[in-house]
This record gives structure tokens, C-alpha cells and sequence, in this order.
């Protein structure tokens, strides 16, 4: 009896010792030719250039032959600005009335008294921005992420805390009225729906009125035509770069000239009288 | 029935069936605000505040209270001996009350509008995800005491097979284990901190791969106790016998296999992973076919076994012959029609490269609901109509209500999300309050919304009759003696090998899976430069 026992017991063993192995090498396998499908096999396909070892780090996404387009080092930082409590909490502490005070002496020939530009060509509208935006572009001329010979130094004669009450004297001042000259369908269709072809989002998801987009996103509507398009140009060919994560250079790389004018006469407004 | 589990499993069913009918209510108004009709309330914050509750409720709370009270049920009637804890049981039911009213307070103040998925950076009010929390734990007392009941059974019995429907239940209970580990470890360690805000920064790319964990298996959990009324109480109330019990069983072990280390595909669009692992588990989605296809041939064989005893002759004549006034049967094959077509839409979006073409439009959600409407909910009605019975010691002698209401469920279902499918395949996206149809770029979307709306509301009838039909058995005539019986095997099976008489192998399988398809994603941002971003508290407006 208890021989029968031993067994039935010594076969149930055997039994689950052959599910085991089966199951683990039917699953086993499956699993192993779906990597080397998904590793080398296919990447291979798609770039015959690579070499294995090459086309299993592409697909992994460690390589650099997978980063994507742009004219900016992996790992660069793009700006010093982190938007975290302190810098919020920072920002929050901008005083208009101090800032009017830097705002005269410093700021006022070129961006006016009040934010307009005297000259549209070359200085762009500052009345109305999200105070993080100027914030952020003051911050980036003072490290140096954004170039300029002539804002360079103005910026870094700043303190942090006159920054802070320039960008609060700015963001209060009443924006400029006038919009766009120009409604061409294709600027406005870029604007509201971007191309989900080529997976360019519209203009509105970030620069927009009710918030939502990331930190430091300035107003485009009533900006300066010329300096707006200026600056896509700048973007594209990566001669600017302190767009984090390289938003807007991955963004203006896609467009054409033709489009980056008629994006900019959209939202551009024409030069006050 | 016996052993005193009647009362648990009415509390979990009437609260799983309430707050389906209150979801319902919120759908069907949703559906006027995106197709322009400007129904009363109608703005962009109560909008995404329905959307979270309607999302909360059909994902967390109908299935999960459903799947508890159905599982007791089987248990109960299927070991014949009493759960292993009713105490246990009563405390998951009540921690899962208390979960359902701390969640749902923030998202009726618009403190948590952050969708059911609350993908970060959006963060919602603690209370919400703490109610989420306490929800999951109170189901984990499902799951243990499921597991406790199967150990203690076996014990009793040694080497007997357990019941295929208890198998199968148990089943369901260590996938949602092994589902909720993703949730759970995002919640806990990711999103609460967040929003009690003792974090600034939150890892978007971690949290959206732990949720995928759970985002995939989570569908499967919903769907696992129609597929344990498809084998085991179908075939019985069609009048036939189970084709096959063994190949049941390795449907439902598969069924774990397969639908957990599958969540990338829903982060194919996602730029935080490579392509190997977003390949690998499209590879590993597909292969889900297999118990599904196992699951349409045993349960086609059962019918026809069901249609020949009746005299159904021919190729096509047993199909003709099946009882289809029962709404069991009705319901499986309403269930199967429309299981036909979620399944080929899913096939599009698992496909790695077609999944870009229909990624954030109304396609996704138009799948979502075909699949859980069209296959899923109009089970539960049929399980509902088949164990009430049973419950309360009453039957109704006609059944065209309850007939009428899966016809109107189902055609509401396939009127709603037909169209839907459509304007996805327009552009139309998803996670969007409003249209401006003025515009005469998607002015043909309109039509297409209104008759989706038209179905919402058939479905919402539905929902309401179906409430209105388990209301009125309360004053149906009683009945001695109601047995809840299972579908009995052609075959029924004397001895079963270990691995498919317990779930051993397969939890270690499922560990090795997921540990393959899961590893390197999660780990890598460890491994990696990571870009964590700032949080956006709603519920503080920042």
C-alpha cells in the first residue's frame, strides 16, 4: 500500500517536473525570439549600417545614434532655471514698484517705458509676459545659456532679486493691442492643430492663455513679427538653446521658412505709431 | 445556498451595481458635452470631473466590488464549505465602502479631475488616491481569502480537482494581485507624496511604466468573470455540457501569462523607453490570442453539444436551436458577437506601427467601451440575473424584461461605439471637453457624435432597466430550493496534473515574465539621467 503511495507520488513529481520544463521552455523560447526579433534582427532592417552590438543599444535606447535630431550635446543642460518650489516661491516675491526703478535706467531705451519696444525690428515686446517667462530669459543671459552682446551684460549686472522685480514690473504692464496682420489658413492651422503627421503639436498647447504648458512659456499674441521669426530661425539651427528638453529647436527644425513667416506675421503685431 | 455568504455577496453587488448606474448617468451626459448639444453644467471642469468619476468607477469600483461578490458566490457554492473568514471578508467589503466615499468626495469638489488613468504630472487631492488605496487593499482581502479558500479545500481533499470555477476564480485573484503591485507602488510612492506635497518633482516616465504594469491586466481582470460564466454556467443554462475542463483551465493560467508583462503597448507613443521592450510585449500582446481562441472554441463546442441535444441538425442548425430566450445564453452570444469586434480593434492597437495612427483619438476609448460594454458589463447582467436569484430565494417566471434589456445594452453599445471608432479614425481626440463644430475642419464630426450620443443613452436605459429588473425579483414569487449549479465537463475530470490543479508554476512563470518584460524598463531610471517634472497640484491650482 504504501509502496503504491510512494508511487503515485513519485509520478505526480516527475509529472510537474515535465510541465516545468515544458512550460518554461515553450515560454522561454518565445520570449527569447521576440528580443532577438525586437533587439537586432528588426533595427538591423532599419538601419542595415549598424553593426549588432550597435542596433541592440539603439533599441534599448542607450545609444546616441537614437537621440533625437538637434544640434545639442546629450546631457547639455539647456538652461540653469529649475522650476521648483524655491524658484516659484522666488518669482512670487518680485516687486513691480522696485522693478520700475531698474526698469528706467536699465531697460526702457530699447523695451519702453511700459514693455513696447521702440523698435520692433530688433527689441522685442515685454509688457504682459508671464513674469516666469522673462525670469527665465533674464536668468539665461545672466549664465550665459542664451547669447547676447547686448543683454549679456545687462543681465549680469542684475541681482537675482532685481531680475525677480523686473519680470513682476514687466508681466503687469498692459500688453500690446494690436494681433496679427496676417491670417493665412496654414499659419492658423499650425497654431490650433499643428501637423500630426510629422507629430508637431500645435502652438496653442503651450503658448496659450489659460495655462497648462510648461513653465516660463512666453505669449506669443501681439509679440513682435520680426522677432519672433527671428527667433525660429534661431531655434532651427540651434544658434539659440536654452529651450529646455529642446522643445522649440525640435519644433522649429520641422518648419519651413515660408511657415516660421507667416507663424510669425499671425501672431506678430505691426509696430505702434 | 447555504454557509451565511448571501448577505456579503448582496453588499458587494448592489454597491458594485449602484454606483454602475450612477457611472451610467455620468456617460450618457458626457457624450451630450462632447457632441456640442450644451446639456446643463456643461463646462470644461465639470466635464473632467465626470470624466474622473465615471473613469474611477467603471475601473476601480463596479468591477472590483462585482469580482469580490461573484467571487464569494463561487466559492460558497462551488467548495460547498464556508468561506475561510467572514470577518476578513466583511473587512475588505467595508474598507472598500469607506475607499469608494474618501475617493469620490474630491473628485465631486473638482479637487481631483485628474482622470482615472491620473497620469502625473497631474496631481490630485490625497483623498482621492488614498480612497483608490483603501479600494485595492479591501479587494486584497478577496484575494487572500479566495487563495485561503482553495489551500483549505484542497487539503480537505487531496488530489481531488478543484472545481473549475473556483480554479478559475482563484485565478483571477492572483492576476489582480500581481496586477495592482504596479498601481500600488505608483500611489504609494509617487503620487501621494506628490500630492501632500512633500514633493516638488514627480518621474512622469516611471509612473506611466508602473501604471502600464497594471493598465493592461487590469482589463483582464474585468473580463476573467465573464469568462468564468462563458465555461461554467453557460454551457449548463444552454442546456449542454463543458466541452473541454482542461483546456479551460489552461485558457485561464494563460490568461495570466499573457495579459501581464503586455502594459508597454499602451506607452508605444512614449519616448522614456527603447523599442526592444515596447517590441517584446507587443509580441507578448499578441500571443493572447491563443487562449482566446481556445476560449471561442471550447465555449462554440459547448453550444453546439447544447444545440445538437436540443435537435439542432446541420452545420449551422444547433445554433438555431439553442434556448436563446434564456438570457445566460442570449448574453453569451451577444457577448461573443461583440467580442469579435473589440478584438480586431485591439489587434490595430497592439500593432506597433498601426497603434501611432489611432494613439489619443476617440478610437481608444471607442475600443475600451466596446470591449467592457459589449462583452464584459453584459455578462455581469447575465451573472447577475442568474445568482439573484439564488441569493434572495425568488424568480421571475418572465424573462422578456430582462431580455429586452441586454438587446438594449447591446445595440445601445454598438450604436455608441461604432460611430466612435469613426471620428477616431477622423482625428478626433480623446481626453477633450468641447468641440468647436463651427469650425469647418471637424464640422463632419458632429453627426458622428450625436449618434454615439443617442447610443449612450440607449445604454443608460439599459443600465437603469437592469436595476429596475433586479429591483422588482425582491417582489417575485419564492422559490424553494434554488441550487446554483456549474456546468458539468463531457469528460469531468478525475485527476488533474498538479500545474493545472494550482497556480505554482504559474506565479513563478509569471515572475520570470515580468521580470523580463518589466526589468530593464523600470530599472533603466535608475540607471539613466532622468528629468523628473514640477508637479501640477489641481486640487491647489498650480
Amino acid at each position: 500500500m504504501s509502496t503504491d503511495q510512494d508511487t503515485a507520488q513519485q509520478d505526480a513529481r516527475r509529472e510537474d517536473r515535465l510541465w516545468r520544463r515544458w512550460v518554461f521552455a515553450a515560454i522561454g523560447s518565445f520570449v527569447l525570439a521576440s528580443l532577438l526579433l525586437g533587439t537586432v534582427v528588426l533595427p538591423l532592417r532599419a538601419n542595415p549600417q549598424l553593426d549588432p552590438w550597435s542596433a541592440i543599444c539603439t533599441a534599448l535606447g542607450i545609444s546616441s545614434t537614437s537621440a533625437p535630431r538637434g544640434s545639442f550635446k546629450r546631457g547639455a543642460v539647456a538652461s540653469d532655471v529649475i522650476w521648483n518650489a524655491t524658484t516659484r516661491l522666488a518669482i512670487s516675491k518680485g516687486d513691480p514698484v522696485r522693478g520700475y526703478a531698474i526698469v528706467k535706467d536699465n531697460c526702457s531705451a530699447c523695451h519702453g517705458d511700459k514693455g513696447i519696444s521702440t523698435d520692433p525690428q530688433q527689441f522685442p515686446n515685454l509688457a504682459g509676459q508671464p513674469e516666469a517667462a522673462i525670469f527665465k530669459q533674464l536668468k539665461d543671459f545672466k549664465s550665459g545659456s542664451r547669447a547676447s552682446d547686448i543683454m549679456g551684460p545687462v543681465a549680469q549686472a542684475l541681482t537675482d532679486q532685481q531680475i525677480e522685480d523686473v519680470s513682476a514690473y514687466f508681466s503687469a504692464q498692459t500688453p500690446f493691442a494690436e494681433t496679427g496682420t496676417s491670417v493665412s489658413p496654414g499659419a492658423f492651422e499650425l497654431v490650433h492643430l499643428g501637423n500630426p503627421s510629422i507629430a508637431l503639436p500645435p502652438c496653442v498647447a503651450c503658448h496659450n492663455s489659460v495655462g497648462g504648458g510648461p513653465e516660463g512659456a512666453p505669449t506669443l499674441t501681439g509679440q513682435s513679427a520680426w522677432y519672433l521669426e527671428d527667433q525660429l530661425k534661431k531655434f532651427a539651427s540651434g544658434e539659440r538653446h536654452n529651450d529646455k528638453f529642446a522643445r522649440m529647436r525640435v519644433i522649429a527644425k520641422d518648419l519651413t521658412a515660408e511657415q516660421m513667416h507667416e507663424l510669425a506675421q499671425h501672431y506678430g503685431g505691426t509696430s505702434p505709431p | 445556498m447555504r454557509y451565511r455568504a448571501e448577505k456579503l455577496v448582496v453588499a458587494h453587488m448592489v454597491v458594485a451595481f449602484l454606483s454602475l448606474g450612477i457611472a451610467a448617468v455620468l456617460g450618457a451626459w458626457q457624450m451630450t458635452v462632447r457632441s456640442g448639444l450644451n446639456p446643463p453644467f456643461a463646462s470644461p471642469e465639470t466635464y473632467f470631473a465626470s470624466v474622473t468619476a465615471h473613469g474611477t468607477i467603471m475601473a476601480y469600483v463596479m468591477p472590483t466590488l462585482f469580482a469580490m461578490g461573484f467571487g464569494y458566490f463561487a466559492a460558497v457554492t462551488s467548495l460547498a464549505r464556508p468561506l475561510p473568514s467572514m470577518r476578513l471578508a466583511w473587512a475588505g467589503f467595508w474598507l472598500a465602502a469607506i475607499g469608494i466615499v474618501v475617493a469620490v468626495a474630491p473628485i465631486a469638489s473638482g479637487k481631483a479631475s485628474v482622470l482615472y488613468t491620473f497620469y502625473p504630472p497631474l496631481i490630485g487631492h490625497f483623498f482621492y488616491y488614498l480612497g483608490v488605496l483603501l479600494i485595492v487593499v479591501g479587494s486584497w482581502a478577496w484575494v487572500a481569502l479566495m487563495i485561503w479558500a482553495m489551500a483549505q479545500w484542497k487539503r480537505e481533499n487531496p488530489g481531488e480537482p478543484v472545481p473549475l470555477v473556483m480554479f478559475a476564480t482563484v485565478a483571477n485573484a492572483y492576476l489582480w494581485l500581481w496586477t495592482t503591485l504596479g498601481v500600488g507602488v505608483e500611489v504609494i510612492f509617487q503620487l501621494i507624496p506628490s500630492s501632500l506635497g512633500w514633493t516638488q518633482t514627480i518621474d512622469v516616465g516611471l509612473a506611466r511604466t508602473l501604471f502600464a504594469w497594471t493598465l493592461h491586466p487590469i482589463v483582464y481582470f474585468w473580463l476573467l468573470p465573464a469568462y468564468i460564466a462563458l465555461y461554467t454556467i453557460a454551457p449548463r443554462v444552454a442546456g449542454g455540457r463543458l466541452y473541454s475542463d482542461m483546456m479551460a483551465r489552461i485558457s485561464f493560467v494563460l490568461l495570466i501569462l499573457f495579459s501581464l508583462p503586455v502594459g508597454m503597448h499602451h506607452l508605444f507613443m512614449d519616448p522614456e523607453h527603447g523599442t526592444t521592450f515596447k517590441f517584446l510585449q507587443a509580441m507578448l500582446t499578441g500571443i493572447v490570442v491563443l487562449p482566446t481562441l481556445l476560449t471561442v472554441f471550447t465555449i462554440s463546442a459547448s453550444m453546439e453539444i447544447a444545440g445538437r441535444l436540443r435537435g439542432g441538425k446541420g452545420l449551422f442548425g444547433w445554433i438555431a436551436a439553442l434556448p436563446w430566450d434564456r438570457p445566460m445564453v442570449l448574453a453569451s452570444g451577444l457577448s461573443f458577437f461583440l467580442l469579435g469586434f473589440g478584438g480586431f480593434g485591439g489587434v490595430v492597437n497592439m500593432a506597433y506601427g498601426m497603434n501611432a495612427m489611432v494613439h489619443n483619438t476617440s478610437w481608444v476609448t471607442a475600443h475600451f467601451h466596446l470591449i467592457f460594454g459589449g462583452s464584459v458589463v453584459i455578462m455581469y447582467y447575465a451573472i447577475a440575473y442568474e445568482i439573484w436569484p439564488v441569493l434572495l430565494g425568488r424568480q421571475h417566471f418572465d424573462s422578456r424584461l430582462l431580455r429586452a434589456q441586454l438587446w438594449l445594452w447591446a445595440v445601445g453599445v454598438v450604436i455608441t461605439t461604432f460611430p466612435w471608432h469613426i471620428l477616431g479614425l477622423l482625428g478626433q481626440p480623446r481626453r477633450v471637453a468641447t468641440f468647436d463644430y463651427t469650425n469647418p475642419a471637424i464640422a463632419d464630426w458632429q453627426p458622428w457624435t450625436i449618434v454615439s450620443t443617442i447610443g449612450g443613452f440607449m445604454m443608460l436605459a439599459a443600465a437603469l432597466l437592469f436595476l429596475w429588473n433586479l429591483a422588482s425579483l425582491h417582489f417575485a414569487p419564492k422559490v424553494q430550493n434554488l441550487q446554483m449549479n456549474y456546468a458539468v465537463a463531457v469528460y469531468p475530470p478525475r485527476r488533474l496534473p498538479n500545474a493545472l490543479n494550482g497556480f505554482g508554476l504559474w506565479n513563478a512563470v509569471t515572475a520570470f515574465m515580468m521580470l523580463v518584460a518589466f526589468g530593464y524598463p523600470i530599472a533603466q531610471f535608475y540607471l539613466m539621467d532622468v528629468h523628473p517634472a514640477l508637479t501640477h497640484r489641481v486640487d491647489i491650482g498650480n
